[in-house]
């Protein structure tokens, strides 16, 4: 089973491109679970044609210990394995506890061996904040982290601390950093400013995702680019993604 | 508020379960927390405290430690007083505050590992859970980190899987099991984990079978058999009756000694035999002690009640999984029970219409010091004396 963590920004494009790279691995032939861990629980909207599921943790909040994998998993595009792991209210409570619990009951209910998924994508809030965010790139979860940036200050500042975040687990013989997805906003020489911020963390830009209209179009469908426009030139550049991705991981036996 | 407790103690809890069962054998415990929780489990959940202390440690977690997360605070402490004690092996153990803050135990016990070398295991335990999950954790990882493989076990050999005092007290208890052992020509391997070294625990493997004294201990006895070939049988020789049971079960290799059809002669059936029972108590000691019942006071209407882990495979079809001090109030109170035993915390929720007898047999894990010290024997004929009582 390959187990990859995405990062990024908030608002930088991770559950879209999260979403399209998933599509884009079950084009290929893989098995692959989706986990939003994000209290907003809107990583799989675009697999789901827009449909809500329960979150783990509001499934929690419903039955208690009654709860059963397929209150938490649904099936989306394609046999995409959808599950949003949810938060608290708004305001109050404790979200990185929230994944934390999540976590716990779907290794309780024993999902990776039921389902067998070959691949799962862990799709993470913004920033590595506290302990609950840090969960993903733990032991026994995602063995690759991918983090989404744009040429943008704020996104490749966040980048960096997420580099930071992984490199301070190091010693634990946790995730390691696969490399940066450029998702352009088409900022002046953002290539090479991407470029740069990765030499300066040590990794390398995987792949430049270019922007194109057919992202938002696909999505005000509540589809992915590779569902609603699979000949367009963006599902071609996520198809390479997902390629690149088998590549830069390994499949881990259990 | 349906699972407050308001005339019951809270119940030892799952770092005191890991720290039991790791007690006697050589290592450095430390729970991550503020002090209330190593009191605890050293003040109430652990008799051997007072007169044997072992390496048991808090870590003084303090508001800024859990604000900002500082394992390094914690690694520093553990290396500095396991370079001074040298520990055989080193456990970090959560209690509810780490809980919350997510910390890492197994990564934090990774790194402990990589800096002093010694062999170091991480708990996420939080308080949340009884002290039985705590114990089936640390076997689990005991079995995994140290059984070492051997494909020839030694005949007549046996290991005893769920002995901590949380369960059968400090008394003679786990000394008259290994007699009886003994005396019916079989050799104790390994006990897990009262009486044994590390060393002991390392070999466990060499023996022929396994004997599960408590709910803890099932968890293991199954991990053996699947890695280790290693059939196991379930159940405690209370009553001369269960003594004859388990030896025959261990001559079969049967798995449960409540099954063996019992060679006991029985006292004449009297008024008694139709009485309804209630056991309140760990699953095992109680599945045994109502075989007992059955076998030597024709008793056939007994039932079972647990607040800690009732496992369906070897429960009854009546036997209640408990799950508040609520539920037991209310099932009280419909007085359908004629005698009911269990810890002597429990005769307070008697309602005082009913007639039930109660026998009181104390549970270090619910009333902790109230009774440990004359917490009685159950095995064999002694039991006889409790029900006498």
């Amino acid at each position: 089973m390959r187990k990859i963590a995405i990062y990024g920004k908030g608002g930088i494009g991770k559950s879209t491109t999260t979403s399209n790279l998933t599509a884009a691995l079950i084009a290929k032939g893989y098995k692959v679970m989706q986990i939003g861990c994000d209290p907003k629980a809107d990583s799989t909207t675009n697999l789901l044609a827009g449909e809500k599921l329960v979150t783990v943790l509001d499934a929690i909040k419903e039955k208690g210990n009654d709860v059963e994998l397929e209150d938490i998993v649904k099936v989306g595009y394609n046999g995409a394995l959808c599950v949003e792991a949810g938060g608290p209210t708004p305001g109050i409570g404790c979200a990185g506890r929230g994944i934390i619990t999540a976590f716990e009951k779907l290794e309780e209910l024993d999902a990776y061996e039921i389902y067998k998924p070959d691949i799962v994508i862990y799709d993470v809030l913004g920033d590595v904040v506290c302990g609950g965010f840090a969960m993903p790139i733990r032991g026994g979860y995602a063995h690759d982290v991918f983090i989404v940036s744009s040429g943008e200050m704020m996104a490749l500042y966040a980048a960096s601390n997420i580099s930071s975040a992984i490199k301070n687990f190091g010693s634990r013989g946790y995730a390691k950093l696969g490399g940066i997805i450029l998702n352009s906003r088409n900022v002046e020489n953002e290539e090479e400013i991407v470029n740069k911020a990765a030499e300066e963390i040590g990794t390398t830009v995987v792949k430049k995702l270019p922007r194109d209209g057919h992202v938002q179009l696909a999505e005000a469908q509540g589809k992915t680019v590779v569902d609603a426009y699979p000949e367009s030139e963006m599902a071609k550049h996520y198809l390479e993604l997902a390629e690149i991705i088998l590549e830069a991981t390994q499949d881990e036996e259990e | 508020m349906r699972k407050l407790c308001i005339k019951l103690p809270p119940f030892a809890p799952d770092y005191s379960g890991v720290c039991s069962a790791l007690y006697e054998l050589g290592g450095m415990s430390v729970i991550h927390d503020a002090s209330g929780c190593t009191g605890n489990y050293t003040g109430f959940d652990e008799p051997r405290w007072y007169d044997n202390q072992k390496f048991v440690f808090c870590s003084g977690l303090r508001e800024l430690d859990a604000v900002l997360g500082d394992d390094q605070k914690l690694i520093h402490k553990v290396m500095m007083a396991a370079e001074d004690l040298k520990p055989e092996f080193i456990t970090v153990l959560g209690s509810p505050v780490p809980m919350i803050i997510g910390s890492d135990f197994t990564g934090i016990a990774t790194e402990i590992e990589n800096m002093t070398n010694i062999p170091s295991l991480g708990f996420g335990t939080t308080g949340l859970n009884y002290y039985d999950m705590g114990i089936s954790q640390a076997y689990m990882q005991l079995a995994k980190r140290f059984v070492k493989a051997c494909e020839v076990k030694e005949e007549k050999t046996v290991n005893i899987l769920g002995a901590t005092p949380l369960d059968f007290s400090v008394n003679e208890n786990i000394t008259d099991l290994i007699a009886l052992l003994e005396r019916n020509g079989y050799k104790v391997n390994a006990s897990w984990s009262m009486h044994s070294t590390l060393e002991a625990i390392k070999e466990t493997a060499k023996a022929e079978m396994n004997i599960v004294i408590s709910v803890a201990g099932l968890e293991l006895a199954r991990y053996l058999e699947k890695h280790h070939q290693m059939p196991y049988v379930v159940g405690v020789p209370v009553g001369k009756s269960g003594e004859t049971r388990l030896i025959e079960a261990l001559k079969a290799g049967q798995r449960a000694a409540n099954e063996v059809t019992n060679q006991v002669e029985v006292e004449e059936e009297t008024s008694d035999t139709q009485k309804r029972v209630l056991i309140i108590g760990e699953q095992v000691l109680s599945n045994s002690l109502r075989a007992y019942l059955k076998d030597e006071h024709h008793m056939e209407n007994v039932d079972v009640a647990t607040f800690f882990k009732l496992d369906k495979e070897i429960a009854g079809q009546e036997d209640i999984d408990l799950n508040s001090e609520l539920q037991l109030i209310k099932l009280l109170k419909l007085d359908t029970y004629d005698v009911i035993i269990g810890d002597p915390l429990f005769k307070q929720l008697i309602p005082s219409y009913s007639k039930a007898e109660f026998i009181g047999l104390p549970h270090v894990a619910v009333s902790s010091r109230l009774y440990w010290h004359n917490s009685p024997r159950v095995m064999g004929e002694h039991i006889d004396e409790v029900m006498k009582k």
